[in-house]
């Protein structure tokens, strides 16, 4: 069992700016939310009434085993959480050389110079930048467009308003759109 | 902010919803005066337009989460020792498959955890440890490393049967097989309790019915302690909440009593069919269930006492899996106080003169009491007309062993007995008949038992629905279903058919000596004896055996209900007479029934000691025990009863046939030729001996009489195989075409054509045939996975089409095969010759029995090996 504390100082030092200590609870966290990941991912109990969001509670208090970590260590810990999924979820796409991502809108030029995953592979490194700048953006991007869950849900883990999700999602999508058409323009005049 | 958040992405979405014409005066008069808010929708909707659909659907919807929960693959070999045939099952949290040990040189079968259970629970080791006939035995845990990171797998015995879920999918479980396998259970689980470990996920899926000695099915428990997660807590989302103990919903621990409370709902289902709790209630503790025995008519008793308890909504409350075995085990505790009187008197009056007083004080090994009749109004004393019926030929049993008093009806009424403990206490019966009768329609409907007070086991049920006037059968058939079950010795009452009817019924009977081929006239000729003569067993037997030949000839599986419903026919009429146990016996062999047939047959000798067929059956199933002895001795007992009837030298043609001793097998098909008069089946038998001893010509000419009679695909491929034996390959080409073309699905046939075409220099057609049978061959071997013989050939075929590590695979499992058989070691040595693996083929020739001689002498893919100067030492 891991001691909790480790994980709450982890938490606070992560929050804080250290980025280190996210790597580290990586390294703690990563059976459990390698799990986590892997059921949200199976829809095996279609009607079962357990959302995902709940389950990432859940998951968050069984790991914590500790119901008074602030709201805000929270906050952090959803962050992460969803890091980490999205990781799991490229690994994942990266390994079975599945199509990684819904690339549909982006500019034909650029979708013809590049493979799906070296886009895919952009993006997540995109996202990693993204959240230095707005980790809620980059949470809500990994919500929505990684682990499908719904603006409600989305809303409900990260403590955000339904409107806000829609938002921040926009804004995430569109920086990332220009982030990757900016490459694309790069790839073309180094080309 | 919040609302202005929630206005743009309102407007946003709005504006998306119409044409972009009309989009600037929406949002001109929606934003009014607000400029700033006007050109950030105006912003966000071109955006949207622009970007589509990036972003939108979720990568999870992408993945192939089949695959996700699927970590191997047939034929991949993991840490280069197992190597995974296939798989075998799937469900909740892992995946088994079937795979080869290549150190241990076994089949096993290895169980990983789905994604997101890699890891397995360091208690399971404790699951190492326990060793016990009913817990799956584990062999090890591995780590594998996959795409997605390290993977715990495990390695257990390969267990054959289905589980116990896909059996309760059928049904409750019978009376014998239920309190069998319910001590299996409690046996595996206190067993691992004592050992410390707990399974956490006791349910029927992890159950699985192995067939044990004598066709008994043995209950073994698997996944012990996969459960578990690493902190002990029930699994998130994974628990299947039917099994799942009250405490374990409010986040208690899991404990001994956990598990209990599972087993629990297990027994409670294999007897009654049901749940004790609605799905979605589960035990919240308010009502309880309702005891098994109101559910189920005639439940012994102690299955409530047994199942109950362990349903206890607290965990103290529950016994331990120990205790539960206990009551099972509990033998029931009648005393009959006479007996031990009868024994005093015994002492006292010894000296006398010993046997004879003893005899006449002996208590009786059977008193069978009559139980008053449960019917309303006038059914009470129709039911009672018929217990007298019963009583009064029940008291022409013949005296002797074993010994048998009956407790008459009046001797219940006057002492007030209902029930099967006050016949024990009042009565000191050793068994009761209870009777049951129901309105409906117009018709009666009969329910009666046979049970047996000391197991409470339904020795024999029986039940019918008569009209008024054939209500007189029913005495009769309750008094056979006594003597058969309790085993008494009766003058049988003659079985008696109508004058009008006997024509019939003899001219059916004659078709059946006939030959199998005969059956649809038998059975025209049976039917008809049934309608002119509806109160004899006689026709309704009669049908019996001849449905079951028609399945025999036509593998028609509704055949063989129809046999079903003719045998219940006749065992409502007369179920304890000669003809119908022997037709009981008929239908349970072909249902794969040994055990039953066998009580069948020798009911039926004793019934009718002079009766060829009550012989010749009873032989069968002695070889298939392997009683040699005792088979050849009955073989021959039948054939002296009846020496032209042609089944006896059928079957002990059979007898030598498996044991390679053709010339004897010769000698009876000859005689099975001369009497089956309308058979080709005497015909083939006597055409395949012949090929085993070379004696092709004969045999060709055989056959190709069995032919002229009736052109089955087995007499086509035979003909084939002897011509190709004879190098005749062009010959034998079309009639292994018109075998394949009768029965798609034997891959046999298409082997052989793909032999054939190869050896005539046709390369494609060849690879084509190899390539049917292969796939013909894994279909079958899907369903029937321990058939040695179709790895066997299957292996050749991956041989021959160039799949050679597969058929290395396959055939070192094939040569598993415990009677490693002629066919698997001839597929074997085709296979390492086939694979140029000479050393191998060499090898194998020094192991075939010296019958075998003949056909390695003569194949024709053989020559090269009989030419190698190794081949004669």
């Amino acid at each position: 069992m891991k001691d909790p504390r480790d994980i709450t100082l982890l938490l606070h030092k992560w929050g804080a700016g250290d980025r280190d200590a996210g790597e580290q609870l990586f390294e703690l966290l990563m059976p459990d939310l390698r799990k986590l990941a892997a059921r949200c991912l199976r829809r095996e109990h279609p009607n079962h009434s357990v959302q995902r969001s709940e389950l990432i509670n859940e998951c968050f208090l069984r790991l914590l085993n500790a119901k008074h970590i602030d709201w805000r260590d929270r906050g952090h810990f959803f962050a992460i959480v969803t890091i980490k999924m999205r990781r799991f979820l490229i690994d994942y796409a990266r390994a079975k050389k599945i199509k990684p991502l819904p690339l549909d809108g982006l500019p034909e030029g650029l979708l013809a110079r590049r493979n799906w995953l070296e886009i895919a592979v952009t993006v997540d490194t995109l996202l990693d930048e993204l959240e230095k700048e707005s980790p809620t953006k980059c949470s809500v991007v990994t919500c929505r467009s990684y682990l499908g869950l719904s603006t409600k849900e989305t809303a409900e883990t990260l403590g955000l308003t339904e409107a806000s999700v829609e938002h921040e999602w926009h804004r995430a999508r569109r920086w990332l759109y220009q982030k990757l058409s900016e490459g694309q323009c790069k790839t073309v005049t180094n080309g | 902010m919040q609302d202005r958040d929630e206005r743009l992405m309102r407007l946003a979405a709005e504006a998306l919803q119409i044409p972009a014409a009309q989009r600037e005066i929406f949002l001109r008069a929606a934003c009014l005066q607000d400029q700033d808010l006007y050109s950030e929708v105006t912003e966000m909707v071109e955006w949207e337009e622009r970007m589509g659909g990036f972003m939108r659907d979720p990568l999870v919807g992408l993945i192939d989460l089949e695959a996700l929960d699927r970590p191997f693959k047939p034929g991949q070999v993991i840490s280069e020792r197992f190597e995974v045939l296939r798989e075998v099952g799937h469900g909740g949290m892992g995946v088994v498959y079937e795979a080869y040990d290549r150190k241990r040189e076994q089949r096993i079968a290895i169980k990983c955890a789905k994604l997101g259970y890699e890891r397995l629970s360091p208690e399971l080791r404790g699951a190492l440890k326990v060793r016990h006939p009913n817990i799956c035995l584990v062999n090890e845990i591995h780590t594998a490393s996959t795409d997605l990171g390290e993977l715990d797998f495990l390695t257990m015995e390969f267990l054959d049967g289905e589980t116990l879920l896909s059996r309760l999918s059928r049904g409750k479980l019978e009376f014998h097989e239920a309190l069998r396998l319910a001590r299996n259970l409690c046996a595996g689980l206190a067993e691992a309790h004592r050992s410390g470990v707990l399974h956490r996920d006791l349910k029927p899926a992890n159950v699985i019915l192995t067939p044990g000695k004598a066709k008994e099915s043995r209950a073994v428990i698997t996944d012990f302690g996969l459960a578990a997660d690493q902190e002990g807590n029930t699994d998130l989302i994974g628990g299947t909440p039917s099994y799942m103990a009250p405490e374990l919903k409010q986040n208690g621990q899991t404990s001994p009593a956990s598990d209990v409370y599972a087993l629990g709902v297990i027994l409670y289902e294999m007897v009654t069919g049901q749940k004790p709790f609605p799905d979605a209630a589960a035990n919240n503790g308010n009502a309880p269930a309702a005891a098994p025995g109101k559910l189920v008519k005639h439940l012994p008793r102690f299955w409530n006492d047994a199942i109950l308890p362990c349903l206890a909504t607290r965990p103290e409350r529950r016994p331990s899996a120990e205790q539960t075995l206990a009551l099972l085990d509990r033998k029931p505790l009648y005393r009959r106080p006479w007996v031990a009187a009868a024994a005093l008197v015994f002492l006292a009056a010894g000296a006398l003169s010993g046997p004879q007083i003893y005899e006449y004080l002996r208590p009786p090994d059977i008193s069978l009491a009559i139980l008053p009749v449960h019917g309303a109004g006038e059914l009470q004393g129709i039911g009672e007309g018929v217990l007298h019926g019963v009583t009064e030929r029940l008291s022409r049993v013949s005296k002797g062993k074993p010994k048998f008093l009956l407790i008459p009806l009046a001797t219940a009424q006057n002492k007030n007995v209902n029930s099967l403990e006050q016949a024990a206490s009042l009565l000191h019966a050793t068994h009761v008949l209870q009777l049951e009768l129901h309105r409906d329609g117009n018709r009666v409907a009969v329910e009666a038992a046979v049970v047996d007070l000391k197991s409470q086991a339904h020795v024999r049920d029986y039940s019918g629905s008569f009209s008024e006037a054939d209500l007189g059968d029913l005495p009769g058939g309750l008094t056979g279903a006594i003597t058969a079950s309790l085993h008494l010795k009766h003058k049988a009452a003659p079985e008696s058919i109508s004058l009008d009817a006997a024509a019939a019924y003899n001219a059916g009977r004659n078709y059946l000596r006939e030959g199998r081929y005969s059956f649809d006239q038998a059975i025209a000729q049976f039917q008809k004896a049934a309608q002119q003569d509806a109160h004899s067993p006689l026709p309704q037997a009669g049908l019996v055996e001849a449905y079951v030949s028609k399945y025999r000839v036509q593998n028609d599986s509704q055949a063989l209900e129809q046999a079903a419903v003719h045998l219940q026919k006749a065992e409502i009429l007369a179920p304890d007479s000669s003809s119908v146990r022997l037709a009981a016996a008929w239908l349970n062999i072909f249902q794969n029934k040994n055990a039953q047939a066998r009580e069948d047959c020798s009911r039926a000798l004793e019934l009718d000691p002079g009766n060829a067929q009550a012989w010749m059956l009873c032989g069968y199933l002695y070889d298939v025990e392997g009683n040699d002895n005792k088979a050849l001795e009955y073989f021959h007992k039948a054939i002296a009863l009846d020496p032209t009837y042609y089944r006896p030298y059928q079957f002990l043609g059979g007898y030598y046939l498996i044991r390679s001793q053709f010339a004897e097998a010769e000698a009876q098909y000859r005689k099975e030729v001369e009497y089956a008069l309308n058979d080709m089946d005497g015909l083939s038998d006597l055409g395949s001996v012949l090929t085993e001893q070379g004696k092709y010509t004969e045999a060709a000419g055989i056959l190709r009489k069995a032919l002229s009679i009736k052109a089955t695909p087995a007499n086509l491929n035979d003909l084939g195989a002897t011509l190709a034996f004879m190098g005749r390959d062009a010959e034998a080409l079309p009639y292994f075409q018109r075998a394949a073309a009768l029965e798609v699905s034997n891959y046999r046939y298409q082997i052989n054509i793909g032999d054939v075409e190869r050896r005539l220099g046709n390369r494609g057609a060849s690879k084509t045939a190899y390539r049917k049978g292969l796939s013909v061959t894994s279909n079958h071997l899907k369903v029937n996975a321990n058939s040695y013989q179709a790895r066997a050939y299957m292996a050749y075929t991956q041989a021959r089409l160039g799949q050679k590590v597969n058929a290395r695979l396959e055939i070192a499992q094939a040569m598993q095969s415990p009677d490693k058989d002629k066919q698997i070691l001839l597929c074997a040595i085709l296979t390492y010759e086939a694979l140029g693996d000479r050393e191998q083929a060499l090898k194998l020739v020094g192991q075939i029995p010296a019958a075998m001689k003949i056909t390695i002498e003569h194949h024709s893919d053989l020559a090269g090996l009989r030419k190698d100067l190794r081949y004669d030492k």
